[in-house]
């Protein structure tokens, strides 16, 4: 069962999906698994973070299939837009990094509140996967694991990328350089908004978004056991070369539940000339993953439960 | 009491085949006096969801319900948030895009248009439509005469080029009579007449040569003077613009000047429909926006498409 609902984040009213959880193929509603009033169950929530820009639309069936994937497994799950994005209210360009991530911390609380989970984890994708980490990192959202498919580790880098697009866009419109990067990053710096792919973000995200450095900023080791997907069909490359050394620095030793995989699936989240509804190895090696992180926490919270009952 | 500011919420509705399909209601403060009971249902652009690229479904919704428009922005069966899948799995974008040129979402958008109708109360309802979501558009306004204006933005005309059949169709059209003649002349030929009646010949070639030609007889045809038009010209869409003509439709056809559709547009339908036709000029109107490509990347592309929309709608209420 789906419920879509608006619910009030930090900045306005955002547009979400709840998956309500249920096991099997009996259709049984996982929810009256839980006990009675005051009862906290041992059950898993996740929320998923979208990417950025024209990324967020093209992986939308993916999300939104991965997202009942999970609901058959008995996983409850929230999607959501950011401000500025989707169907949420307010415009990109009054949206900051930091709207991002209270967003998130928001739709984890509802989440809670909805499905009354133990545990919330936050998927994200690409810069959706970014915003996911910082937030956890930075406590506005309580996160109890964390899956990150194909995240970006340089926003800069990142950023640059979208400008170069944006170069292009310019060159087949008008055939020649319009606004230079030079004037685009100008503009910024006098406070204006930049297009991004087509979309107007403000100056501050850019700014705040230009300075994220996962790989060599002063990151501390992530907390909460993590997954860290690659995916694509080749390992080489820099961008798979980085995302291996991110976890070996910053995650591995974190956790010991902690895991780096290489998923063999296209880039779902461009433009391609198969219309994406499913990454069924990424489906299934995330809730390998998942479901493993459940069963022990399983097993933590009824120990905690048969000791605490034993103590009265 | 009416509330003090536009209202945006989520509806859902069950199709004929038992989908959850999912949409936004953008409800105004209050009609205006000049608007009537008339809605505005925007239609996804052909794979990708009601927010459309670039959040332009979103700006377009909230533009027009500030003017005092009830907007219903939806997604159809296997797109966005809505239940069921156009294709089996992954399938390939090409043959996802013919199904919609085949008119695949009409039927989930004419029930939209009735839970619209009926949620807000509607007298007339215009449908907007980009790319895939304009074939839609067009194909659905013929078959629902609530609908008496239509926006059409980068809309094409030319099916996909995996269609054998719309170039059966074609084929048909500008030859029905050479095909009925040597169809004839096959009874006579005894090697012929067998295959013939083995059904080891294209019947359907024959067929549809056999009803175009009835229909240019009684005056139902497309064109008595046949013209040249590409190959996969998607005629069931020109079809749909006569009878909404008919109608009394109003239709505006809008483009960036960067869109592979303006090309179509331009060769295939443009001087057979438009031009050709008083009735057509004067019921229709075209309007290119200066450098824009398909998905507006420019915020004064944006801008303009929006003012376009806006002022079209704005003159014909």
């Amino acid at each position: 069962m789906e419920e879509p609902f608006f619910f009030d984040g930090p900045s306005g009213r955002l547009f979400a999906v709840f998956h309500r959880p249920w096991r099997g193929n009996q259709g049984q509603d996982a929810n009256k698994e839980q006990g009675e009033a005051g009862f906290q169950p041992c059950s898993t929530g996740i929320v998923f973070c979208s990417a950025f820009a024209e990324e967020k639309l093209w992986s939308h069936r993916v999300f939104v299939n991965f997202a009942r994937f999970l609901a058959a497994k008995g996983i409850a799950v929230l999607r959501f837009d950011y401000m500025g994005t989707g169907d949420s209210e307010g415009d990109s360009e009054d949206a900051t990094l930091e709207t991002h991530l209270t967003d998130i911390g928001a739709a984890v609380e509802e989440l809670k509140k909805r499905a009354r989970v133990r545990a919330v984890g936050l998927l994200g994708l690409r810069f959706g996967a970014t915003l996911a980490l910082l937030a956890a990192q930075r406590h506005l959202a309580d996160a109890a694991f964390l899956v990150l498919w194909e995240p970006i580790l340089k926003g800069g880098e990142y950023l640059q990328r979208c400008l170069r697009s944006h170069l292009a866009t310019q060159m087949a419109a008008y055939k020649k350089i319009v606004k230079t990067r030079t004037q685009i990053l100008g503009d910024i710096e006098k406070g204006k908004p930049a297009n991004i792919d087509g979309y107007l973000i403000s100056s501050e995200f850019f700014r705040q978004a230009h300075c994220i450095d996962l790989l060599e900023g002063t990151m501390d080791r992530l907390g909460p056991p993590t997954l860290l997907a690659a995916i694509r069909t080749k390992k080489e490359g820099a961008d798979w070369k980085q995302m291996e050394r991110f976890f070996q620095e910053k995650i591995e030793e974190a956790h010991p539940r902690s895991q780096f995989v290489t998923v063999g699936e296209e880039a779902f989240w461009t433009e391609l000339k198969t219309h994406y509804e499913e990454a069924p190895e990424l489906f299934e090696r995330t809730w390998a993953w998942i479901s493993g992180y459940e069963r022990e926490e399983t097993r933590l919270c009824l120990n905690a439960v048969f000791t605490s009952d034993n103590s009265h | 009491m009416q509330p003090q500011k536009p209202t945006e919420d989520v509806v859902t509705l069950t199709n004929r085949s038992g989908q959850r399909l999912y949409g936004i209601l953008h409800l105004p403060c209050s009609h205006s006096a000049h608007v009537g009971a008339r809605g505005v249902h925007i239609l996804n652009p052909g794979l990708k969801n009601r927010v459309a690229p670039n959040r332009l479904n979103v700006k377009i919704a909230r533009t027009l319900c500030d003017l005092g428009y009830p907007v219903l922005r939806s997604d159809p069966r296997g797109i966005g948030d809505s239940e069921g899948q156009l294709g089996n799995g992954n399938a390939g974008v090409l043959d996802l895009w013919l199904k919609i040129q085949k008119g695949a979402l009409v039927e989930d958008t004419l029930a939209w248009n009735d839970f619209f109708s009926r949620r807000a109360g509607l007298e007339g309802l215009t449908l907007v439509g980009q790319c895939g979501g304009g074939v839609t558009a067009l194909l659905a306004a013929a078959k629902d005469k609530r609908v008496d204006r239509v926006v059409l933005i980068d809309t094409p005309f030319r099916t996909v080029p995996t269609e054998q059949e719309t170039a059966l169709i074609s084929e048909a059209y500008n030859s029905s009579g050479e095909i009925l003649r040597e169809g004839f002349q096959n009874l006579f030929q005894a090697n012929r007449l067998r295959k013939l009646l083995a059904f080891r010949v294209n019947w359907r070639l024959y067929l549809r040569a056999l009803v175009f030609s009835i229909r240019d007889r009684i005056g139902l045809g497309p064109e008595s003077a046949r013209f040249e038009v590409h190959e996969r010209f998607n005629w069931p869409m020109a079809e749909a613009f006569r009878l909404l003509l008919k109608r009394g439709a109003q239709i505006c056809f809008l483009y960036a000047e960067n869109d592979f559709s303006l090309k179509e547009f331009s060769s295939d339908f443009h001087p057979h429909f438009l031009e050709a036709d008083i009735m057509s000029k004067q019921k229709c109107r075209v309007h290119i926006i200066p450098h824009a490509n398909h998905i507006y990347t420019e915020p004064e592309w944006q801008s303009e498409l929006l003012q376009q929309v806006r002022d079209w709608l704005t003159v014909q209420s």
